[in-house]
């Protein structure tokens, strides 16, 4: 395995700040590409460890680190008079933090004065000591070389890329706190005050400071995408907390699934449209589930099970496309971009922090019968995919790693699912020396046996549950929005709808 | 402030030579794969709405993320996982994989989406602790 590769921070110098050519100080002995290199360690921690405890030390954090961070990029040598477009990201980035530090000042509201991030106040005081260190010694840095100007580069990067993963650091604890609150709120028994947003967590006032944060990463992430003209231009990014979200991501996966099931598929794309089926699946469980507790859905006996057993196949057929999928296969850009949309337009309705909520905490939140009335067109719309999907297993062509085949031909063998060879006869389904030169190999008889059985099942799995969806939506199982009424019975209007909620106790 | 680990930190490279780069990235698909298996493999083992299937999903999307910065003509050096991957918890191939990008030159054109990885990255491995691994 090649993990030997791996390199801790500031292995790696570039020309500009190797710890050599910058002479050592007292105070800080890195060069300035170790100080960047740090910074992204750091951001990098922060990211993985956060949580909404922390909301509010990193989001008064914040303004001082941007501040920083263009103090160290307008430090950087060779800078072109005027305006220059290549420093337009940071100086949108920047004002946009002095607004936010200016709402914060003399704030009383949430979050107040307090303390700051040591995580981030690091970060920031890498920066200044990294301008500090460009400033005394950036005059001898020889512009006219290539590598210098490589170097230059690379640190406008790495400082960007710092503020893009702390920005979105801040959202996911702005994102956690709105939760807590709500969950905290919800135990207690206290009513709480939803922004003027349709967020299942804007809670007021961390609505707003969600937008704020969000403007900032994708300012950042636009510069770090090449694609910040665009986002001058006025390209919106598609809100997050639209509760329209996953019944247009949904529709999209319908559209980019045909489109690419109208080509010959690779089995990695297979892999990724019947796993999505499966993720489908379990969330509309989840939702169903949930709208069923708030009375936005009338509950049934059968569409559980049918979409309960539609998933399990879903899944079953999914392994088995899976040693056909070799690492490093290229997934099928539009329709990766779909399930990634669908994977995260599902966490915004189905999650609370990194795993599943109750179906209470769902059935609160905004969008949720507009989200079970799609969940419930695209588990109807499978039973199709399903027979395409069955199709492609027919394919005479497929083939898959060595080792991955032979130990499912005789799993498959030895569990009844493929045909037994003759009694006594020892049958070598995948040559060793094709396992240990690890090469490609057709898909032996057995697996292909049984993956036209797993696609069968898969098909009639599908098809129930398409078929009770279908009865379910055709009966009138969900409610109009707004109209308050499921099956001819009274229900409570799904108040998550509202932005309207009466307002609870500050915090 | 703080003080920094100044401690050696292994065998400088050049991260701009481009078998470098593309063998790390390899590396990261190829673990990146096997944790997307493991945690599937888990989630199939697990109830239709468990979480571990978003988060498999998850994990196999960061894999193609990583094999879409490779390019087209590389081929990894091993199709079938190593067995040394199979003992390893998703999390520890999570782990390594971000270990494996913090050398990557991100300002290279052709990784240009190497921050979103290395994002994507960070919240997997946040979302997988939560889950218990």
């Amino acid at each position: 395995m090649a993990t030997d590769l791996r390199l801790a921070f500031a292995d790696i110098d570039e020309a500009l700040f190797d710890v050599n050519q910058i002479p050592m100080t007292s105070r800080d002995v890195r060069s300035v590409g170790e100080m960047l290199f740090d910074v992204d360690y750091l951001a990098r921690q922060l990211l993985m460890d956060v949580d909404g405890d922390a909301a509010g030390t990193l989001l008064r954090s914040w303004p001082t680190m941007v501040a920083a961070a263009e103090d160290l990029w307008a430090s950087l040598p060779g800078r072109r008079p005027g305006v220059d477009e290549r420093d337009r990201p940071i100086t949108s980035l920047s004002a946009q933090a002095a607004t936010i530090e200016t709402s914060l000042s003399g704030r009383t509201a949430w979050p107040g004065q307090g303390p700051t991030s040591p995580r981030i106040d690091q970060m920031t005081q890498t920066f200044l000591n990294a301008a500090a260190l460009v400033r005394r010694y950036g005059a001898e840095i020889p512009l006219e070389q290539p590598d210098a100007h490589r170097d230059l580069e690379a640190a406008r990067t790495r400082i960007m890329h710092g503020l893009y993963l702390t920005a979105h650091a801040v959202n996911v604890a702005l994102h956690e706190h709105g939760r807590d609150r709500v969950n905290d709120a919800r135990s207690a028994g206290r009513r709480i005050h939803l922004a003027q947003h349709h967020s299942p967590y804007a809670i007021a006032p961390t609505g707003v400071w969600v937008d704020r944060m969000s403007a900032c990463e994708n300012t950042a992430r636009s510069y770090l995408t090449d694609r910040f003209p665009q986002a001058l231009a006025g390209e919106a990014m598609r809100p997050i907390d639209d509760p329209g979200r996953l019944a247009q991501a949904l529709a999209n996966w319908d559209i980019q699934t045909h489109r690419a099931l109208a080509r010959n598929l690779d089995p990695s794309d297979i892999l990724l449209i019947t796993r999505t089926q499966g993720l489908i699946a379990g969330a509309s469980l989840v939702l169903v589930d949930a709208a069923a507790d708030a009375g936005v859905l009338e509950r049934s006996d059968r569409l559980v099970p049918a979409i309960a057993d539609a998933g399990r196949s879903w899944s079953n057929l999914a392994s088995r496309w899976g040693d056909l999928a070799p690492p490093g296969a290229r997934l099928d850009e539009p329709l990766a971009r779909a399930a990634a949309e669908v994977r995260a337009a599902y966490r915004q309705i189905t999650h609370d922090k990194t795993t599943l909520a109750s179906p209470k905490v769902i059935g609160d939140r905004p969008g949720l019968p507009q989200a079970v009335r799609a969940t419930l067109r695209t588990i109807e719309a499978g039973s199709e995919l399903a027979i395409v999907i069955a199709e492609k297993a027919d394919a005479p062509d497929l083939v898959g790693p060595a080792r991955a085949l032979s130990r499912r031909a005789h799993n498959d063998v030895e569990a009844g699912l493929a045909t037994a060879p003759a009694f006594g006869r020892d049958v070598v389904w995948v040559s060793p020396a094709d396992i240990l030169t690890k090469r490609l190999v057709p898909v032996p008889a057995p697996v292909s046996e049984a993956m036209r059985a797993a696609s069968s099942a898969t098909s009639a799995a599908a098809i129930a549950a398409s078929a009770v969806a279908a009865l379910h939506a055709l009966r009138g199982g969900t409610s109009p929005v707004g109209s308050g009424r499921c099956m001819g019975r009274e229900v409570r209007e799904p108040h998550a709808m509202s932005g309207t909620r009466p307002s609870g106790p500050a915090r | 402030m703080d003080q920094t680990d100044l401690r050696p930190k292994g065998t400088p490279v050049d991260t701009l030579n481009a078998d470098g780069t593309w063998g790390r990235l390899g590396s990261i698909a190829l673990l990146l794969h096997q944790a997307a298996n493991q945690v599937w493999s888990d989630a199939d083992r697990a109830t239709a709405d468990s979480p571990l299937h978003d988060l498999g999903l998850g994990v196999y999307l960061a894999h193609s993320q990583a094999s879409a910065l490779l390019p087209d003509d590389y081929v990894l050096p091993d199709l079938d996982a190593d067995e040394e991957l199979e003992e390893r918890t998703p999390l520890q191939l999570l782990t390594e994989a971000e270990e494996l990008t913090r050398p990557l030159p991100l300002h290279r054109p052709d990784l240009v989406h190497g921050s979103q990885l290395v994002l994507d990255l960070c919240d997997l491995i946040r979302e997988a602790r939560g889950l218990g691994y």
